[in-house]
């Protein structure tokens, strides 16, 4: 049987794509969900050190094609701004 | 009777009112933020809108110490999974996307401003300028 091993870099190449699809949704519920999602998601994995199976790790990568495409999907259409979001997203202070 | 007094009493408020406090005022011209003209996005501009995207992070250090040296591990008290998220978030502040090798590589706030300086691309409307 071959040995199976994500490396360190390759788990945070993975939850950067994520966060950075789930960020890129036009309405304001999916996008927090998502993200809320991932962020729980991975700091689980990481603190009860979660060994990566294969079957894991294709689910994650499946799982992140879904991601991808609904993001753009939902790009197509206009979601209304809801009162709590910032007209500017740019604007920190 | 009343009708020509009635005007009288209101008409001298009104118009006095009226040129007291006008009704729209416009914003200071320095409040308005103008869009940095061409491709001259400045290291200070970069390290400074860094540090204010930095600054909705929970961060160990305070925010007005942040200098390019700072490490985000070391200093700022973020673990992988937060550093990821503040490299996502200034990529959408600067419209880059820092690739995967430099990602994992990246461990100071200055070598982000480096990455972000080099892979910067002005907006679309001013490039269409150029070209003209």
């Amino acid at each position: 049987m071959s040995s199976f091993s994500v490396t360190r870099p390759q788990i945070n190449t993975l939850y950067r794509s994520f966060i950075r699809y789930a960020s890129e949704f036009e309405d304001y519920n999916f996008r927090h969900y998502f993200l809320r999602k991932y962020k729980t998601e991975f700091r689980k994995l990481k603190e009860e050190n979660v060994k990566i199976t294969p079957e894991l790790w294709n689910s994650y990568q499946k799982e992140l094609d879904v991601l991808k495409r609904q993001s753009a999907i939902s790009k197509m259409y206009h979601f209304d701004r809801l009162v709590v979001e910032r007209l500017d997203e740019k604007h920190h202070k | 009777m009343f009708r020509q007094s009635f005007r009288q009493l209101v008409r001298p408020v009104a118009t006095r009112s009226l040129i007291a406090t006008p009704r729209f005022t416009f914003p200071a011209l320095s409040n308005v933020r103008f869009l940095a003209t061409g491709s001259t996005l400045t290291k200070e501009d970069v390290l400074a809108r860094s540090i204010s995207v930095l600054k909705t992070f929970d961060i160990k250090q305070n925010a007005d110490t942040i200098t390019p040296q700072t490490e985000f591990i070391k200093d700022l008290g973020m673990d992988s999974l937060d550093y990821n998220d503040a490299l996502v978030a200034l990529e959408e502040e600067f419209d880059v996307v820092f690739d995967d090798n430099t990602a994992n590589e990246i461990k100071s706030v200055g070598q982000t401003v480096d990455y972000i300086l080099k892979n910067y691309l002005p907006a679309q409307e001013l490039l269409d300028k150029e070209i003209r």
